[in-house]
């Protein structure tokens, strides 16, 4: 059974531009034939729509390559072409027996050569430009790959209960913050790959990889996990939000206060109680503000999960639920909770709804499943959330188009 | 043509030694002139090459680890430099015992052949014996296979090549059997020659080990600079050595 | 001692009547025993075509999967599976041993010589090859398809992760496999630097021998890397070692570290793995290389150019494997050093493309079906080039890796390339493996459905990397905007599937009523056709002396015609091999003698031998006891199971049957 809402995004069409000047190449292309009429439908995660200045040193250097390869195709496929239909045979004369030509095969050797040195002395000045731009960053994010989902660490913001403010699948970053993603994960490989702010790295166990570029423009851009890491890997998608620093700021300070709570709930004097139906979650999800303090997080926690789940906090305003795979309302959320396993192969999340002989604990009714989506949307600033972002950013922000 | 004469001079002359008999050289039995087996041990022994290569790499990357984890034991720790010093030397003597046995058998002298052979046999089953004394002290002394990565590299290398004179052993002895059975004539010392390129390969390779594993403390190592580094290195410096060699 | 070696014939004044052939050579007890590398080679292409279509079919699944968004036609798993399953069935059984197939039928012929140099090890590696491929896919009967992806990049495959035995299948398999290709590649080495015809120095060597040659070398220096690795991985997932993992992880989740690395399995898989791709891009450069010569009527361009360029992609080969790790972040020194070297690689490569042009530059072009799939490559491949310059651009591979770009990339490499070669091969030598000729019609309807198939399938994969579309995801949503490339895709991929039909129709019409072909219905240059076709068991009732490149058409047209050759002398350790005092026997007396039909004499070949598939048997038994339940016995510290055990037992019998048998 495959249980998925259409996508929140599904109406946007998003950028036509970018994509649709890196397709040059489809026009090259005659031989394939395609009509290219709509070929530029454009994606959250295009590659050639940069939106910070390292994307924009990527894709100046890509242009490079590509126009170079281009030629040299045209080239090539025309001496091709050409050959084959000059040289077709017309009578059964045997044509002249040339074994070779020293000289021109020197030069076919040698202006490759000299071609590729124009190519590696760009992309040489730019591995070294990004490798010493890591160095200076200064908004540290701490990531924690796990088996599927994202957890985000700010270690200099100071969150709850001694902890730095921590987040799961979208993180948010200040505008104009020269940001450093370090990247671990404490069980098998994944790769953290944002395209139009950056190229990916991959999360190496054991190892602790960075990634840095400079916040400029504001937008929701959209990540994925691009190494291969078992079942569910087409499902561990995440967000990074840009957002002006106010927003964000806002978003801190809403992040350190215990959520608005209905009447009903008790409260004590700085930590409110999740509802009866939120006990066996607490075990393994945070809230701050809320009793909900026991998972563990970062570098040593369970692997498999165990205690160890996304940290909830202000989860009503995050636009989707399980790293991609529904987007965030309360019917998805039901059906979250009811199918979870369905829903995602593969998650470590019991389901505790089903009863024990389809496999899951039998341990919360359909009554308290509402209660529960009810209570996880109303995890918001008591001043809503913060307005919303464009999503791949805004097209017009000018960018340098050199190094 | 009735009968004709097919010539077979050129495509499968292989053994060296018929070819002596029949008194044929101006067509060599091969293109190159060195027999199909003797061609194959050395394109096995470039294989091998790698073999050991990738697995000393990887001890290389990894002999640190226990020092950079805390967990012993060590290397410093558990080296006993004095007794595989003596069991090297015992296999390098096999290796000048090898020698006399092909120099026997190309003199026709059977008896010489065989108590070379035997005697080669024995140094190496000494050598096993040896390494097999080694591994057993040291897991008394707590180094098991999983005990830390030094273990496991170290277990894992130094076993495949005592796998190496293992089988070299039971080729030695293979070739005395035949040897008692039929008689090896002198033109059959190419089989004894073939082994032998086998059985000091086997023993060049235990130089090396015996250099790195035992010899070169893991200080010296780190200096190359991170562990990554150092990996990255030995891996790439590896491949290029046996590729100017071979090439 | 008896040995392993080839019997020998008696020598007697350089000639001499021999013993007749006794053995049958008839029904499936002469399959199973064969020692002809003409029927190995049939043995060979015939199963590894059988892979290639049920690879073929885990890809058109696969496609259907991708057709629209949030497809529901294959769970995650099943999906893993299948990509797993694909790439390594293409990889290993099939582009390989297409390409063995060839070298088993081919090239003792192309060098003028009854057998390869060790027959009884021939046998011995196919049928070892197919104990490797049974075994990976008795994995779907045991509902225990491997799902780590092809390259199984640890510490996934551990035991903690894929507690199944998906992986065993896997590692086991191409365990097994590597032993076949190594075994094959010493024989190989073998017999192209020492059995070649008299008067053939190795810059005489038809170039598909060339490409063979140095292939065996790759497969000799890179297949222990991988071997070792999968022997290390083993000791993770059997004995608790962690080689490959920087954690230890208890049951429960709990982790430790463990001082292990996963990168290591990166270095040791790659520096097999980059070198394995050139494994598979060789044989058909070599295919290529004899194709194109024979339907301009003219020699190759640069001969001399050609080969060097095989032996400097193939040394470059080792030194770039890095460049699969470019987002590993191993740091800035290390990515533009393996930027450079890949760039290097471009290089050579560019020279082989032109030279096959310039080839064919003032020829007389027939555009035969073989023909056509040369051509093919030559264009097809560029594309898979210059996207392969485009990776070696650091900061530019941080995007196309692990995206559908490099999807394309590669399938332009091996599908444009290898497979458009290999089918190239089969058109070209079909009538010398079986004295008809593949119809011409079919065969051209078949290339260009292909050919167009084939663009459609893979050329939108680049458009799908460029938005970002990443491999290995069993699905995607609306929102990505990845629908209508992947429909594209899809529509190709079925079409690539009608053209195989076609083929296939065009080999069951030719056994049916295929016109007779004659010995060189080509007019071809190289030693292969000298013999008829297919030809007898024995390859050549005398062996050719050979005196020129392209000594068919020496005979033929005269030498004068032929022209200047640019001899080069190559010296290898000391050894000249290009050198050499060559004979120049009058050639026509020489043809005469080769084409007398005349059943009156007796060629001496190696007895048929049941011991080689005897061991192969075992090991196939011995991996098989690891994979299967049945009951461990205790040998010293350690139990091994008993299917291994009487395995490892049945593969000793038959490597002593083997070594103690007479020799003919």
């Amino acid at each position: 059974m495959r249980l998925r809402a259409p996508g929140r995004f599904s109406g946007r069409s998003g950028r036509r531009g970018g994509v649709a000047r890196a397709f040059p190449l489809v026009a090259l292309l005659a031989v394939v034939g395609l009509v290219l009429a709509g070929c530029g439908e454009a994606s959250p995660y295009s590659q050639i729509t940069p939106r910070t200045e390292k994307a924009s040193d990527i894709q100046w250097l890509y242009e490079l390559i590509f126009w170079l390869a281009a030629l040299v195709f045209v080239g090539v496929q025309a001496f091709i072409i050409y050959t084959v239909l000059r040289w077709r045979r017309r009578n059964e004369d045997r044509p002249e027996q040339i074994h070779g030509n020293r000289r021109l095969e020197l030069a076919w050797t040698i202006i490759p050569a000299v071609v590729l040195l124009a190519i590696f002395i760009p992309t040489a000045q730019v591995i070294f430009d990004h490798a010493a731009a890591e160095e200076e960053a200064d908004f540290v994010v701490d990531v924690y790959a796990k088996q599927w989902w994202w957890e985000f660490h700010y270690p200099d913001i100071p969150g709850v209960n001694e902890k730095p403010v921590i987040t799961a699948n979208e993180v948010r970053i200040p505008q104009g913050a020269d940001v450093v993603f370090n990247l671990r994960s404490n069980n098998v490989y994944h790769a953290f790959y944002v395209p139009q702010l950056s190229g990916k790295n991959d999360v190496v166990p054991g190892h602790n990889n960075k990634m840095q570029f400079v916040a400029d423009t504001p937008g929701e851009y959209f990540g994925e996990c691009t190494e291969y890491c078992g079942i569910a890997h087409a499902w561990m998608r995440f967000k990074v939000i840009v957002e002006p620093e106010e927003n964000f700021n806002a978003w801190v300070a809403a992040y350190r206060q215990p959520p608005p709570v209905a009447d009903a709930r008790p409260e004590t004097a700085d930590v409110v109680e999740a509802p009866a139906s939120f006990g066996t979650c607490l075990a393994c999800h945070n809230i701050s503000g809320t009793n909900a303090v026991a998972a563990q997080d970062g570098y040593q926690a369970n692997v498999l999960s165990q205690g160890a789940a996304p940290n909830l906090t202000l989860l009503g305003c995050r636009d989707h639920i399980g790293a991609g795979v529904l987007e965030n309302n309360r019917d998805n959320l039901i059906q979250w909770l009811k199918n979870t396993k369905e829903v995602k192969s593969g998650t470590y999340m019991p389901n505790y709804y089903q009863p024990a002989e389809q496999g899951g604990l039998g341990a919360i009714n359909d009554q308290q499943v509402e209660e529960l989506a009810d209570y996880l949307l109303s995890l918001k600033p008591a001043g809503g959330c913060p307005p919303e972002q464009p999503v791949g950013g805004t097209a017009d922000v000018s960018l340098s188009d050199a190094p | 043509m009735a009968t004709t004469a097919i010539d077979v001079r050129t495509a499968h002359g292989a053994g060296g030694g018929h070819v002596e008999e029949h008194g044929h050289s101006e067509h060599p039995p091969t293109s190159t002139g060195m027999d199909h087996r003797k061609l194959l041990m050395w394109a096995f022994l470039t294989s091998d090459t790698m073999f050991f290569g990738s697995l000393i790499a990887t001890y290389l990357t990894y002999r640190g680890r226990a020092e950079d984890l805390g967990e012993g034991p060590y290397p410093s720790e558990i080296f006993d430099i004095p007794f595989t010093s003596v069991s090297a030397f015992v296999l390098l003597m096999s290796s000048l015992t090898m020698v006399l046995a092909l120099a026997a058998i190309q003199k026709g002298n059977q008896r010489g052949l065989r108590i070379w052979l035997l005697a080669t046999a024995l140094l190496g089953s000494m050598f096993v014996g040896g390494q097999y004394f080694e591994f057993t002290e040291f897991v008394h002394e707590g180094l098991g296979l999983t005990t830390n990565m030094f273990g496991s590299s170290f277990y894992v290398l130094t076993g495949f090549h005592g796998a190496h004179v293992t089988i070299g052993v039971i080729w030695l002895l293979t070739l005395v059997f035949v040897s008692l059975r039929g008689g090896t004539t002198q033109g059959d010392s190419l089989d004894v020659e073939i082994a032998g390129l086998y059985w000091h390969f086997v023993d060049i390779v235990w130089i090396v080990i015996f250099t790195l594993v035992y010899l070169i403390p893991y200080e010296e190592v780190a200096d190359v600079g991170a562990s990554e580094a150092a990996h990255l290195i030995s891996t790439f410096g590896r491949e290029l050595s046996v590729i100017n060699g071979l090439w | 001692m008896a040995s392993i070696l080839y019997p020998q014939p008696q020598l007697q004044g350089g000639t001499q009547t021999v013993a007749r052939p006794r053995h049958s050579t008839r029904g499936l007890w002469s399959w199973l025993t064969t020692v002809d590398h003409k029927r190995i080679g049939i043995l060979y292409g015939v199963s590894a075509f059988a892979f290639f279509l049920l690879a073929g079919l885990e890809a058109l699944v696969i496609r259907m999967q991708l057709v629209r968004p949030e497809n529901s036609l294959v769970g995650e798993q099943r999906y893993n599976e299948l990509f797993t399953m694909h790439g390594t069935t293409m990889i290993f059984l099939a582009v390989m041993p297409l390409g063995s197939a060839f070298f088993n039928y081919i090239v003792p012929l192309q060098l003028g010589a009854r057998d390869v140099a060790f027959p009884r090890l021939n046998a011995f590696s196919f049928w070892t090859f197919l104990a490797g491929g049974l075994i990976l896919n008795l994995s779907w009967l045991a509902n225990a398809a491997p799902d780590q992806g092809w390259y199984g990049y640890a510490p996934l495959t551990s035991k903690f992760f894929s507690p199944g035995d998906n992986v065993d299948y896997w590692a086991l398999g191409l365990q097994v496999l590597g032993i076949a290709s190594l075994a094959a590649s010493f024989n190989f080495i073998v017999t192209i630097f020492n059995m070649r015809a008299p008067g053939m120095t190795m810059m005489r060597l038809p170039i598909f021998c060339w490409s063979t040659l140095i292939v065996s070398v790759l497969i000799v220096m890179a297949f222990p890397a991988i071997t070792i690795a999968l022997a290390l991985l083993s000791f993770d997932r059997f004995t608790g070692t962690s080689f490959f993992a920087a954690f230890n992880v208890a049951a429960d989740g709990a982790i430790v570290a463990s001082g292990g690395d996963p990168l290591l399995w990166q270095h040791l898989f790659w520096v097999f793995g980059h070198p394995e791709v050139y494994i598979l891009i060789l044989p058909a450069f070599g295919i290529v290389s004899e194709i194109i010569p024979v339907f301009s009527r003219k020699p190759l361009f640069g001969y001399a150019v050609m080969v060097y360029a095989i032996a400097a992609i193939a040394f470059l080969g080792f030194g770039v494997w890095v460049h699969h790790m470019f987002t590993t972040g191993l740091g800035p020194t290390p990515d533009a050093i393996f930027s450079g070297s890949t760039m290097l690689i471009a290089i050579p490569t560019g020279v082989k493309i032109l030279n096959w042009t310039a080839t064919m530059w003032g020829g007389s072009l027939k555009f035969t079906t073989a023909m056509l799939f040369a051509i093919g490559l030559v264009s097809q491949f560029t594309i898979g080039g210059l996207s392969g310059v485009m990776h070696a651009v650091v900061p530019v591979d941080t995007h196309h890796q692990d995206t559908y770009f490099v999807v394309a990339h590669f399938h332009y490499v091996l599908f444009g390339g290898s497979i458009f070669a290999l089918f190239g091969g089969i058109y070209y030598w079909w009538p010398k493996f079986t004295g008809k000729l593949l119809d011409e019609g079919l065969g051209k309807i078949h290339f260009w459905i292909q050919f167009v198939g084939f663009n459609l399938a893979f050329f939108p994969m680049h458009f799908l990397g460029l938005q970002g579309m990443p491999r290995r995801y069993s699905g995607y949503g609306r929102e990505s905007g990845w629908w209508l490339w992947n429909a594209v895709s899809t529509a190709g991929a079925f079409l690539i599937a009608l053209g195989i039909l076609v083929f296939l129709l065009n080999v069951a019409r030719t056994f049916a009523k295929g016109e007779r072909a004659g010995d060189n219905p080509w007019d071809a240059a190289t030693p292969e056709w000298m013999t008829s076709s297919p030809p007898p068991v024995y390859n050549f009732r005398q062996i050719p002396t050979i005196s020129h490149r392209d000594p068919l058409w020496v005979e033929k047209y005269g030498a004068e015609a032929h022209g200047d050759e640019q001899e080069l002398d190559v010296t290898i350790a000391g050894v000249t091999l290009a050198k050499g005092e060559v004979p120049d026997e009058a050639p026509v007396e020489q043809a005469e003698t080769r084409v007398q039909a005349d059943d009156e004499f007796d060629i001496h070949l190696p007895n048929p031998s049941y011991y080689p598939l005897l061991a192969s048997i075992g090991i196939g038994m011995a991996a098989l006891g690891l994979l299967v339940a049945n009951p461990a016995l205790p040998i010293g510290a350690i139990e091994l199971p008993s299917l291994t055990l009487a395995g490892l037992l049945v593969m000793v019998t038959g490597i002593y049957g083997w070594s103690f048998e007479p020799a003919g």
